[in-house]
């Protein structure tokens, strides 16, 4: 089954989910600063606050049964959505900004289309920065230790049709449970769905709508974790998204 | 098959590895460097050379954002009655027969061919090829197409396919990125690469 | 009929028996009970929670660039399982994937697939309506909850089951799964396969389609699967669906009894209601480059269909990619016959051109090139097509 999970992926090209997954959950980690930044706060122009569109949060939450596994917890995950979009607001407020929801209708049909492609490339962008940036003996000798990922100057339509400056994205995947099981908890973190041991794996970006360079990433990883309750859900959040808003 | 557990995690974490495109990554130096002994190149930038891959064949691969954002492959050299390249994909009872390169193919052909290369290894229905136009390559006679591709992870890459076969082989290079900025970022570095391009070693050979 | 990945979710996918007790508005001959139309699974429940993963997917579903759009061929489809499940309609939402392998499959949320690979398969409505009753009766019977439940407290099968779990959500739409081993897990029983087998007939039937059209569907894949070596499709699909001789003299034997003679085949309708989206799965079959399956599936077809110049223009592509021997001589004269049936898109005489270089017949490349540029004034590839013919 592992292999077949894995078969069914076009290998090379489906590498953005494998990616992000073997990112997430490989804990080959150790010295590697989990924030990264290209630039270290926002944008602020006197006498305007900075707009962020929340990017539809991408958020599963899954509890292991006896037999170790995952059921997706549909009316757990509803919550925590909602809970971690309570805590950005209260984020938002303290550090001065406003936030904006992602509305896919807005726009023409191509700006409707070219939005969600940002999407799906800013997972594929993710699982490369979670890759290259974070897993030791994999960075990309010609960046330089550099980090400069980005959508590129597509973000524009974005910009135009929530009256933006940056987009906030976050990914997590979280389970409840207390048995740990590497293996199956990389092929699950690398499904999306549920990981298994208990865990929670995610990452935040900040993308800077007038280039579309990511300019703030974090990645998390951690054993504890809760996004089930509106106060566990808050510091969840805290620490997914630090001080990006600054 | 076995469903043990634990071969199942070692042959995931083999998996992974493999299928991350795996740890080495050797950097490529902007300056006039060989490939696979017979494609001569003057990069213009620094670029990264995957040292494990699962393409198999007579390919190498160089990326600059990693594999899922932007790939260069070169062709160094495909004989007759080769597929262009065929991947190892993990636990695929691949069984089937990938069609092959001929020596006596024209370009159009060709076209075709890496259309059907990259839809079975890519497992898509959403490859094409378009503007197929001759072009001089490498001192000689050469064709040129644009390439355009969504893979399963749902995201659309444009490419461009440059070749030309001597000596019954196939010489070429096919840089690939996703069309949202990756594709076009970098599409003049690599024009660079291939007005720079010269055939040598076995390949000049007449 | 067969199991895609989203059926692997919903074999774990957990949904309560019916919903409204002692009241069963639906049944199959056999007295079996059908899902209430309508129903939603009760909060809390772990099938809620495997409703609102499929929910999930499917708005992912809705976004990919694998489903085709076409709002008339959508309706069509609608139209036919609206036709089969009448109370149902409202329930189940399909969608058309391109995907060049013969597969069709329901969630328990509703939400159905087919595979274009399928459409391409069938000669006619009565044909996809068999399947589509087939799928149907999997989702009316709920046979998904039955399979994850019987499964889920195996502790040798845990393990696995987050991956299955998480291949309903992985390999992007209407990706093919691979392996064997994975698809048996997950497979619907023989007993469950038999029961759609029955359900699917019964609602064909009742909806005036010709019955004896589903074990024909079986027959083609049996042959198809003989006609070349053993593929990915093939080798899921019978992993999935074990001896298929045996099921195929069932269901012929079952509606042999239930055949009348009269009912409806629709073979005209449904090629026209495919016509805009043929060509385009006829390219993705040819892309496969599995010339023996192909040319099968091609010859059925114009067996039924003998004027077909779409047809005839692929059996010549066939030949043409395979390139073997004698492979030229079989191209043109398909390519002969589909000039004449007319249908055939532009390209086949670029086609033309191709095998006629190939043969040495210059004038006859000539022409073929000029009818060519003629029909498609803006094709991008005359210029190197010239120099071709100039070598």
């Amino acid at each position: 089954m592992t292999l077949n999970g894995l078969s069914t992926m076009g290998g090379w090209r489906d590498r953005g989910r494998i990616l992000l997954a073997v990112g997430l959950a490989v804990l080959l980690t150790g010295c590697v600063a989990t924030v990264q930044r290209q630039a270290t706060e926002l944008r602020r122009e006197p006498g305007k606050t900075p707009t962020i569109v929340v990017m539809p949060l991408d958020v599963e939450l899954s509890q292991l049964t006896a037999g170790g596994v995952p059921e997706p917890q549909s009316e757990w995950t509803e919550a925590a959505l909602k809970h971690m979009r309570d805590a950005l607001e209260i984020e938002a407020r303290s550090y001065k900004v406003k936030l904006a929801d992602f509305h896919a209708e807005r726009g023409s049909a191509e700006d409707r289309q070219t939005s969600l492609d940002l999407v799906k490339l800013h997972r594929a962008v993710g699982g490369a920065v979670l890759i290259h940036q974070y897993l030791q003996g994999f960075g990309l000798p010609s960046k330089d230790g550099k980090f400069d990922w980005s959508l590129g100057p597509s973000v524009a339509t974005i910009s135009r049709s929530h009256e933006a400056d940056y987009a906030l994205f976050l990914f997590v995947r979280d389970s409840y449970a207390t048995a740990g099981r590497v293996a199956v908890m990389v092929v699950a973190a690398l499904m999306g769905v549920g990981v298994q041991g208990g865990s929670q794996v995610g990452f935040a970006s900040v993308v800077d709508l007038k280039t579309g360079d990511i300019v703030w990433f974090n990645r998390l990883v951690r054993p504890q974790g809760d996004l089930r309750t509106p106060e566990a859900a808050a510091e969840t959040v805290k620490a997914l998204i630090s001080d990006s808003l600054k | 098959m076995n469903l043990d557990t634990k071969s199942a995690c070692v042959t995931l974490l083999l998996a992974i590895l493999l299928l991350s495109g795996c740890a080495p990554f050797a950097l490529v130096n902007p300056e006039r460097q060989t490939v696979g002994d017979v494609i001569s190149v003057q990069p213009g930038m620094k670029w990264n050379k995957i040292t494990q891959h699962n393409y198999q064949g007579n390919v190498e691969v160089w990326t600059l954002d990693g594999a899922v954002l932007n790939t260069l492959l070169f062709f160094t050299g495909v004989p007759d009655g080769e597929p262009l390249f065929t991947r190892r994909v993990m636990g695929s009872s691949q069984e089937e027969k990938p069609p092959v390169f001929k020596a006596s193919m024209n370009p159009v052909e060709i076209q075709e061919l890496l259309e059907a290369t990259i839809a079975r290894h890519f497992q898509t229905t959403l490859a094409e090829g378009r503007n197929l136009k001759p072009v001089p390559i490498a001192d000689g006679k050469g064709f040129r197409f644009e390439t355009r591709m969504v893979g399963r992870d749902e995201v659309e890459r444009s490419g461009v396919f440059v070749g030309t076969i001597r000596n019954k082989k196939l010489y070429g290079a096919w840089f690939q990125g996703a069309k949202l900025h990756y594709f076009d970022r970098y599409l003049p570095e690599f024009e660079g690469i291939v007005s720079s391009a010269r055939l040598v070693g076995a390949a000049a050979a007449k | 009929m067969s199991l895609t990945r989203r059926d692997f979710g919903c074999a774990v996918c957990g949904l309560a028996t019916l919903a409204y007790a002692g009241r069963l508005p639906g049944q199959s001959e056999t007295g079996a009970g059908f899902v209430a139309p309508g129903y939603r699974p009760a909060a809390g429940t772990d099938e809620r929670g495997i409703w609102g993963l499929m929910d999930r997917e499917e708005s992912s579903l809705k976004t990919s660039r694998f489903v085709v759009r076409d709002a008339e061929l959508n309706d069509y489809v609608h139209g036919i399982v609206c036709r089969l499940g009448k109370d149902y309609c409202p329930d189940i939402r399909g969608y058309i994937v391109r995907t060049p392998y013969f597969n069709a499959s329901m969630s328990p949320n509703g939400m159905m697939q087919v595979w274009t690979g399928l459409l391409l398969r069938c000669v006619d409505e009565a044909q996809l309506a068999a399947i589509l009753g087939h799928e149907m009766g999997h989702f009316l019977r709920q046979h998904s909850i039955q399979r994850y439940r019987d499964a889920r407290d195996k502790a040798s099968f845990a393990t696995f089951l987050g991956m299955g779990l998480a291949v309903a959500g992985a390999g992007g739409v209407g990706a093919l799964v691979d392996l064997a081993l994975v698809a048996t897990m997950f497979a619907y029983s023989r007993d469950q396969e038999r029961e759609a087998d029955q359900v699917g007939l019964e609602l064909m039937t009742k909806a005036g389609y010709a019955p004896m059209a589903a074990p024909e569907v079986w027959e083609q894949l049996l042959a198809e699967s003989k006609a070349g070596t053993a593929t990915r499709s093939s080798g899921f699909l019978f992993a999935t669906h074990p001896d298929p001789e045996e099921r195929q003299s069932t269901l012929r034997q079952t509606a042999a009894k239930l055949d009348t003679g009269k009912a409806e085949r629709a073979h005209d309708r449904y090629l026209q209601k495919l016509r805009l989206v043929r060509q385009r799965i006829v390219a993705d079959e040819l892309a496969l480059r599995q010339y023996g399956r192909s040319e099968l599936v091609f010859d059925r077809l114009l067996a039924q269909s003998p004027d077909d110049g779409l047809l005839w223009f692929a059996k010549g592509e066939v030949c043409r990619l395979r390139d073997g021997e004698d492979d030229v001589a079989r191209a043109r004269a398909a390519y002969d016959k589909a000039v004449a049936a007319g249908g055939a898109p532009p390209e086949i005489h670029r086609s033309i051109m191709m095998i006629e270089m190939k043969a040495g017949a210059r004038d006859r490349a000539q022409s073929a090139f000029d009818t060519y540029v003629k029909l498609k004034p803006d094709a991008s590839d005359a210029e190197i097509l010239r120099t071709l013919l100039g070598q």
